[in-house]
């Protein structure tokens, strides 16, 4: 029974979105709930999480072409720490956000047909790590 | 103990102490404008400053992504400031490079580099200094305080140091904020310059004793060669003035190509030969002058890693540098043997640093800090 499982990831140079659906269908399965909440939380301030359609590729580069243009890399940022990347990697997280919470039923997660969970790196390449806890249902 | 070579076996501590605080120092102090609007870079500065200036050279230019010119003070002052590309503002970055901040030429560069149009940057430990009021931004490089022994001054080892961990650091956040390093490349890149503190320690203890016996058993000798090509063409220069400073012996350093040319026209011909190499594109030229030195009777030193055969088969000494580390940041590691050969050689003929008493050391004489300035002169 592991209730808490870190996925580790490495990810491709820029931006790129990963889906990481089995991995968490892994943990799921290896904490032993049947009917609970799985919570999926990324402890990263450029990469973000999301629940899209992963079947078509189009679809991730579609979102990620989109958070560009809401977010463009730009020299102005007052984060300069770092680099404009970097910074604009900090916002498009702010609108991704870092964690999501599943329904686990039946020992399976409840996404839809379509549905896919995705790591969605902003600054990479980098090591990321996924922390995923299972949690039952009060008995 | 002798207070040069203590300076030496100080710098990898140094190295492990110093890349953290400049890295930050660095990273909010060059900002994101001015890294992506740089489409070239100068790095100017006298003595140690421009031995620096030019061992940074291959790092600019593969880290940072940007055609970069190493230029004695002189020479970008009176030479070229008044000729920079009209490519727009913040377009060419000039580095200023001095320890003390106070140095005459360097200030007069970075002032006339600003009224040419260029962003300037000042590289020194002092602030408020000078060169630091001369420049639009400062990137500090103090170190800890190494105090020398009640009336000693020491040849300075540490600061040079310094100056070359700012100007890579530098060389890194360029190339990081304009994707030519993405962020695990910068990431390994920093570790890499971090590593060089092990890399430093390894050179220190195979040259120490070496070093040592190497000034003892060439008591003779009244002159020297120091020999690089690339990043180390700086290095060559730095441990000849490391000589001249704590011995007080005639010492030149020289180009590898150029040494070729040249110095088979010397007189003595036993005068002892450093060649310095990374192992790097040099080597093979390096070997080659190697050979021909031996044919006219230098004393040939070869400061290379174990690697670097072909240039240590034909030495007759050898100081050897750490394995492992690329050519662009080996000047870090490959001034240690000449630093510690000069200590030893002071220590050896019983010679104070600097000769405080000399001429040269009158107030008013050298004038490298009230050297007249060009606005003075043009007036």
């Amino acid at each position: 029974m592991k209730r808490l499982t870190t996925v580790q990831l490495e990810t491709p140079p820029g931006e790129s979105l990963l889906t990481i659906t089995d991995q968490v269908k892994a943990a799921v399965k290896d904490s032993g709930v049947a009917d609970g909440i799985c919570i999926v939380f990324v402890p990263h301030t450029t990469a973000g999480l999301i629940v899209n359609s992963g079947s078509d590729p189009a679809t991730a580069a579609d979102i990620g072409s989109e958070l560009r243009r809401l977010v463009p890399t730009r020299v102005d940022f007052q984060h300069t720490y770092d680099t404009p990347a970097d910074a604009a990697g900090h916002i498009k997280v702010a609108l991704t956000g870092t964690s999501v919470s599943l329904i686990v039923s039946g020992g399976e997660l409840a996404l839809g047909r379509s549905q896919s969970l995705m790591l969605a790196e902003f600054d990479g390449p980098r090591q990321r790590k996924v922390l995923v806890r299972v949690m039952a249902d009060p008995a | 103990m002798n207070s040069m070579v203590a300076q030496v076996r100080s710098l990898p501590a140094l190295i492990r102490e110093m890349v953290p605080v400049l890295d930050d120092t660095v990273r909010k102090t060059l900002d994101h404008k001015l890294c992506l609007s740089v489409k070239r870079l100068y790095v100017t500065g006298c003595g140690d400053s421009h031995h620096a200036a030019l061992a940074s050279e291959l790092a600019f230019e593969a880290l940072a992504g940007r055609p970069t010119e190493p230029m004695s003070a002189l020479q970008f002052a009176r030479y070229a400031a008044g000729y920079l590309p009209p490519t727009g503002p913040g377009t060419n970055l000039v580095i200023g490079v001095s320890v003390s901040g106070e140095v005459a030429r360097t200030t007069e560069a970075l002032r006339l580099a600003r009224q040419a149009g260029a962003s300037t940057l000042a590289l020194t430990a002092t602030p408020g200094s000078r060169l630091a009021e001369a420049a639009e931004l400062v990137v500090l490089t103090t170190t800890p305080a190494f105090p020398d022994p009640p009336g000693v001054h020491t040849p300075r080892v540490r600061s040079y140091l310094a100056s070359q961990l700012g100007l890579l650091l530098t060389a890194v956040r360029i190339g990081e904020v304009r994707g030519h390093l993405d962020w695990g490349a910068a990431t390994a890149v920093r570790r890499d310059i971090l590593a060089l503190a092990d890399a430093a320690q390894r050179t220190v203890d195979a040259c120490d004793r070496a070093a040592a016996a190497l000034a003892e058993e060439w008591r003779d000798a009244a002159e020297f060669v120091f020999v690089g090509g690339g990043p180390n063409y700086g290095t060559a220069l730095f441990c000849a003035a490391k000589v001249l400073e704590a011995s007080g012996d005639g010492a030149v350093g020289q180009d590898t190509e150029e040494w070729a040319h040249l110095q088979f026209f010397a007189r003595t011909a036993a005068t002892p030969t450093f060649f310095i190499t990374a192992g790097g594109r040099d080597l093979s030229r390096a070997a080659e002058a190697a050979v021909a030195a031996n044919a006219i009777g230098r004393r040939v030193v070869a400061v290379a890693p174990a690697s670097a055969s072909t240039l240590r088969d034909v030495a007759t000494h050898r100081l050897p540098l750490a394995e492992g580390v690329p050519e662009m940041f080996s000047p870090l590691l490959a001034a240690i043997p000449g630093e510690l050969f000069a200590a030893y050689r002071a220590e050896v003929l019983g010679e104070p640093f600097f000769r405080p008493s000399g001429g040269g050391r009158a107030p008013g004489i050298n004038r490298v800090r009230t050297s007249e300035m060009w606005d003075a002169i043009e007036r």
